[in-house]
């Protein structure tokens, strides 16, 4: 317990993140150019979808990111609710527009790809709708973390909507096996072999790299911020922004 | 491949191009938005407006996310 502590002091991670955002924004910008460049053109059309298809490479990613982001915000506010653990806060802050943004381009890109293969761009069914609702929950938790000044009541308060909500995820992972849906099943499990070609799944793969380190990146950029915004009064932030000497 | 025929992906060039230009706007508006967001804070540290003179809740409710 002392070591967590100890480890997720802000002024350590602060430092910690300002060293690894630039390995980790080179890595991202590779993994979206590589990715961009094998998904728009070196993967051959679907021989149903046509090029259609090739929307997946920007919507699985987010999808993913979209209900692991909420499962990191949810365990990073569950240390921090439990632990005390002030960089925990922090973390889950930080995540939730992240979070946010992913599901919203999941939704969108989902629904530019439903209209030329469902011929809609959206229906209600079980997968769609638990996804809406993932939005609703990280809108919800950034509204609670806004409508409370005192940041430690915040986070205990929107803790407890964000572990709460974990129950949603398992919702849209199985909600293609528990109800009839429009939506397909997963393609790409843990335990079975991919259903999609090797062409196919090398894009997709890169991609999902490309926008899990997206999200590293960007969460040790707000992260920092917040460090800095929280942390004013601390001699090292005063020293940093050259208000002592 | 023609630069023509890679624009219009066969049939769904609307869909597709709408799919990629609406995440790439997100991840720009993602790496923009923290980025003003710091340069401000980082003015407002260096002016010390977080005294306890008023200011510093107006910047608060700001930041809030």
């Amino acid at each position: 317990m002392k070591l967590i502590h100890k480890y997720a002091a802000p002024k350590r991670f602060y430092e910690l993140a300002g060293t690894l955002t630039p390995g980790l924004a080179i890595i991202t910008v590779v993994l979206f150019v590589s990715g961009l460049y094998l998904g728009l053109y070196w993967a051959p059309p679907d021989y149903q979808q046509g090029n259609a298809y090739r929307i997946m490479f920007v919507h699985v990613p987010n999808a993913w990111m979209s209900m692991m982001a909420y499962v990191a915000m949810a365990g990073f506010a569950a240390a921090g609710y439990i632990w005390n653990v002030r960089l925990a806060d922090i973390l889950a802050k930080v995540t939730a527009p992240l979070g946010a943004s992913f599901t919203l381009t999941a939704l969108v890109t989902g629904s530019l790809w439903g209209k030329p293969m469902w011929g809609t761009y959206w229906v209600w069914d079980a997968r769609l709708t638990s996804e809406l609702i993932l939005l609703f929950l990280y809108v919800g938790y950034m509204a609670l973390q806004a409508s409370i000044d005192d940041p430690r009541r915040a986070a205990h308060a929107s803790a407890i909507l964000a572990i709460v909500g974990v129950v949603n995820i398992p919702i849209i992972h199985y909600s293609v096996y528990w109800w009839h849906t429009l939506h397909q099943p997963a393609s790409l499990t843990l335990t079975n072999q991919p259903k999609i070609y090797i062409t196919m799944l090398i894009p997709l793969i890169i991609m999902s790299l490309g926008f899990m380190f997206f999200y590293l990146t960007m969460l040790c950029v707000r992260a920092r911020s917040e460090i800095l915004w929280r942390e004013r009064h601390a001699d090292w932030v005063r020293k940093l922004v050259g208000l002592e000497t | 491949m023609t630069l023509p025929a890679f624009l219009q992906m066969g049939r769904f060039s609307v869909f597709i191009w709408g799919a990629y230009g609406f995440t790439a706007i997100i991840v720009f508006l993602n790496v923009v938005q923290p980025l003003i967001q710091k340069r401000k804070m980082w003015e407002r540290l260096r002016r010390n407006l977080d005294d306890d003179d008023g200011g510093g809740e107006e910047v608060v409710d700001e930041e809030a996310e």
